[in-house]
């Protein structure tokens, strides 16, 4: 049947059709997104949503990154890549205990922390929120790592641990022979063979912190402690009805992960790919 | 002093499942000494427990005059080539063989000294800042070797260094190994392979190691000696059967009676024949085992005394030699090697000498009866 | 491996080392479990302690109820509203999700060259933080400034203007809307990797014996994607029971509950409520279902799984 000539025309159209109708689904609210914040307030109340921008107007953006939204920016740097570090080290570290030493309860622990994956974080919401109150780590950014940390880690274990049962075990024996200590091993011989899934690791765990919501809601109040998803949310609040600069900020929010994108998309694609699954 | 003593070393997986049992033997200094054995016997289990991989349940393992149970693999004065070389991926040639140095805090010029000295034995000098993966398999068993000779051991382990290797360069590499043995004569080997022509081509000792069904026997020593020793002189079924290629043809017989020459047995055929063999201890009537190699069946123009009358129902030329399958083998057919092609055909019948002195006979237990003539 | 230490309790030199051996799985998990026992073991279980707690918060006035929270929660409409939503949710996730995701997959399967650039562009709203989206779509819906509906106005359909967020009618549906969107690109790219397994001789052999394409794709592919379709399935389920950012930040849950969820009502009750304690019930019990869905759905596919 799809052989046929007529199939075959109507696949040789239908694909592209396709393709193109999701792709206009795609950028049509990131089309929004961008023109609008090129317009001015009274613009976009007096013209149509779909008609071009006036001038390529960068009032908006000159007034966004003079206000705090650099702060933001700074912050989300700051506990992500501390994070991300700390992630990457800690798991690491559990992932070796369970790919390559034998000890009781091994995979009784291992399950354990596995199945923190399905563990909704809600939960651990209010209990949490207390604890950073009574920590005095309230309302600073600091109080954002720890949970980060902790709730990326079962699925960065699990990662790092089938990656590293990969590894050879003659590898670990010849480190044995050369005079390596569990430590050494884990530092000089299983660390840098991780690369690949430290990198999924981090680039994975690094956007789900980057765009992380609830916590940091929660978590901070004030401007020179919250996260550039907190932008969004204040500058809402904030510029009440001036659509063209709250869609500025998203616009700005937005741009690191999409500047990101852009020079590593495989990456990335295939980094959240895989911390999804295995969640 | 870098003899290698293990005594009564068993080891098992789980309770029930030993694989080393009872292991007593000595190494003695610069000796090279293969572990020979199908796969599953322990023969790297044996290695392992040597450079400290694994532990032994009971016994005791002596390097020169310490014991080394209780020492960590690197203080151990020993250095193991891998099968699959488990080079340091991460690390150049020139980091790959000066690690395990740098461990040991030797200091700098010393470590370059020694790197390159290897590198200049093994002919790798050109590699030192080439990764693994830019490797040739060949080179990087030198690599792997080199990383061992650095260390400066007292005994070389090698865990089936050539089976990743293709057929050619693997007659070559085992040369160099010969070689290397040759160069380092202080230093003692142990070399672990199923394969038998490595252990006859390498070995100053075989240890044959036991594996199978039998239980009761598996992860023991079946043979230690001389390769020559084993081809020559199996000390029992399993000895006779796993050396040798074509293996040994295995005969039931009726022992009759012990003569002058040696044991006087029947065949199921109704031949006789005269083993030099002290068949004192058996009664007459006793089931043995006779066992006589391919190579040694000769054919003879007319039955006689010593010769074995057959259907031939295949032949297999090779030019240089043939096989002669015969009717009347159990289990597997009886093969005669024979010089050229051999001079029969599939249907004829045909008559091969078993001379006295290359058969074998074995008891009910499969223990081989002692030789009346030594070697 | 730990052998050496097997046999060597203490022991002359060796003995520090051994030791350090045999510390090294409890220094290397140490920081994890702590950290995890920390934020996840110990916020569970308090979490369930407070569920019987009547507090607001604030001050040393927790009052020990027992388990009148529960019984709230057994009668209380508005959480098993959200909880129906929930189920909406994620039902709808999977039925509008899947075929989409499996037809796109299979058009940039055949698109050749240009299947790399669609799908870098597709992936990109899984890079949006679900506040920035949530704000994008809020204003997209936008009754008076949208470009939804200024769109239905430009091809005519102006009568099918709405006020999207603000109609309990059609609340849920435009929030679903966004998530499918987001999440469509997802789901295609792992039923792409699922295609791309398929292997090529099968397809050639079947061209051999006569088969139409048609025919290899309904008969051959889409069966070779079951384990895929598990896959997002479970993913899809799982991940809409704990759905909360993108709702509450478009709707808070609203109009009138009509998108209510059970996280976002946990969070109303704690923190627009200051009922701390009936907020832990609906977190413990939003736990609850969670892992009682999650473990039926991950058991149901393991065994269809070993059955095949």
């Amino acid at each position: 049947m799809a052989s046929s000539p007529v199939s075959r025309a109507t696949g040789r159209v239908a694909v592209p059709v396709l393709g193109l109708i999701w792709l206009a689904v795609t950028t049509v609210p990131f089309l929004f997104m961008v023109m609008t914040s090129f317009k001015t307030q009274q613009e976009s109340f007096s013209s149509s949503v779909w008609t071009l921008p006036e001038a390529f107007n960068l009032v908006n953006y000159i007034d966004v990154l003079s206000g705090s939204f650099l702060t933001y920016l700074k912050n989300s740097v700051m506990v992500v890549a501390i994070s991300v570090l700390l992630v990457m080290l800690i798991a690491s570290m559990a992932a070796y205990a369970f790919a390559r030493i034998r000890f009781r309860f091994n995979e009784a622990l291992f399950g354990l922390i596995v199945a923190g994956m399905i563990v909704p974080i809600h939960i651990t919401l209010v209990p949490i929120y207390l604890m950073t109150r009574h920590m005095g780590l309230y309302d600073s950014p600091f109080a954002l790592i720890g949970p980060y940390v902790a709730t990326s880690l079962p699925i960065s274990v699990f990662i790092l641990t089938e990656f590293m049962r990969q590894i050879p075990k003659e590898l670990e024996e010849a480190a044995r022979l050369d005079g390596c200590g569990p430590f050494t091993i884990y530092f000089k011989i299983f660390l840098p063979l991780s690369g690949p899934g430290l990198s999924t690791v981090a680039i994975y765990n690094g956007i789900m912190m980057w765009n992380e919501f609830i916590f940091a809601y929660v978590l901070t109040s004030s401007t020179s402690t919250r996260t550039l998803p907190m932008a969004v949310w204040d500058f809402q609040g904030q510029y009440a009805s001036n659509i063209p600069a709250i869609l500025t900020v998203v616009t700005l929010t937005s741009l690191p992960l999409i500047v990101a994108y852009a020079f590593g998309q495989e990456k990335i694609v295939n980094g959240m790919m895989a911390g999804s699954l295995k969640g | 002093m870098t003899s290698i003593t293990l005594s009564g070393v068993n080891k098992s997986f789980g309770a029930n499942f030993p694989v080393i049992r009872g292991v007593d033997l000595t190494i003695d200094d610069g000796e090279f000494c293969v572990f020979l054995g199908p796969s599953g016997c322990g023969k790297s289990t044996l290695l392992r427990m040597v450079a400290g991989l694994e532990t032994a349940y009971s016994g005791e393992i002596r390097i020169g005059d310490r014991v080394v149970d209780k020492v960590e693999p690197a203080d151990r004065q020993v250095a193991m080539v891998f099968q699959n070389y488990a080079l340091y991926p991460h690390m150049s040639v020139y980091d790959n063989m000066a690690f395990g140095l740098r461990q040991a805090k030797t200091p700098k010029d010393e470590i370059e000294r020694r790197v390159k000295e290897a590198a200049r034995i093994l002919q790798i000098e050109p590699l030192l800042d080439r990764m693994p993966k830019a490797l040739s398999g060949g080179q990087r068993q030198r690599v792997a070797i080199g990383r061992a000779i650095v260390r400066q051991p007292k005994v070389f382990l090698f865990d089936e260094p050539l089976s990743n290797l293709d057929a050619a360069l693997r007659v070559h590499m085992r040369s160099e190994i010969a070689t290397l043995h040759r160069n380092f004569p202080a230093a003692s080997m142990i070399y672990v392979t199923h394969d038998q022509t490595e252990a006859m081509a390498l070995a100053d000792k075989i240890v044959l190691l036991h594996a199978g069904k039998d239980m009761l026997k598996h992860g023991s020593i079946a043979q230690v000696g001389k390769p020559l020793d084993l081809y020559h002189r199996p000390r029992n079924l399993f000895v006779a059967g796993f050396l040798g290629s074509p293996t040994m043809n295995f005969l039931p017989a009726t022992f009759v009676g012990q003569e002058t020459g040696g044991a006087h047995v029947t065949l199921k055929g109704g031949e006789e024949l005269v083993v030099p063999v002290d068949g004192s201890q058996l009664a007459a009537g006793a089931p043995v085992t006779l066992g006589v190699r391919p190579e040694h069946l000769a054919p003879v123009p007319v039955p006689a005394i010593q010769t074995l009358t057959r259907k031939v129902s295949a032949v297999e030329h090779f030019g240089e030699y043939s096989f002669v399958y015969l009717d009347g083998g159990t289990p597997a057919p009886l093969i005669a090697k024979v010089a050229g092609d051999g001079g029969v055909k599939a249907g004829d019948s045909a008559t091969f000498v078993a001379p006295a002195d290359c058969c074998h006979l074995f008891d009910a237990d499969g223990i081989a009866l002692n030789h009346l003539n030594s070697l | 491996m730990t052998d050496i230490s097997t046999r060597s309790a203490g022991g002359g030199a060796g003995g520090t080392v051994l030791s350090l051996r045999k510390l090294a799985p409890v220094i290397f998990l140490a920081p994890a479990i702590l950290l995890l026992a920390v934020y996840l073991l110990y916020p569970l279980v308090e979490s369930f302690r407070l569920s019987l707690l009547d507090w607001n918060g604030l001050g040393t006035d927790a009052r020990f109820v027992g388990l009148d929270n529960w019984k709230k929660l057994a009668s209380d409409a508005l959480f098993w509203r959200a909880a129906r939503n929930n189920i909406l949710l994620a039902v709808f996730s999977v039925l509008i999700q899947m075929p989409i995701a499996v037809v796109l997959a299979v058009v940039l399967d055949n698109a050749g060259r240009g299947s790399r650039i669609l799908k870098i562009l597709y992936f990109l709203p899984l890079l949006m933080s679900s506040v920035a989206l949530g704000v994008l779509f809020k204003y997209f819906y936008d009754v008076n400034f949208g470009p939804l509906n200024a769109l239905l106005d430009y091809v005519g359909l102006g009568y099918l203007a709405q006020d999207w967020l603000g109609d309990t009618r059609y609340a849920l549906g435009a929030v679903i809307a966004v998530v499918c969107w987001q999440y469509i690109p997802f789901y295609m790219v792992l039923f792409m990797a699922g295609l791309a397994s398929f292997p090529a001789e099968i397809s050639e052999a079947a061209k051999l014996d006569g088969a139409s394409e048609s025919t290899i794709f309904w008969k051959m592919k889409l069966p070779h994607l079951r384990g895929t379709f598990r896959t997002a399935i479970v993913l899809s389920v799982i991940g809409a029971l704990r759905y909360f950012d993108l709702i509450y930040v478009m709707t808070g849950g609203g109009p009138e509950g009509a998108s209510e969820l059970m996280a976002t009502y946990m969070y109303r009750n704690v923190f627009s409520s200051f009922q701390l304690g009936y907020g832990s019930t609906v977190a413990s019990a939003m736990f609850i279902i969670v892992i009682l869905i999650a473990s039926v759905l991950l058991r149901f596919s393991k065994r269809y799984e070993t059955e095949i």
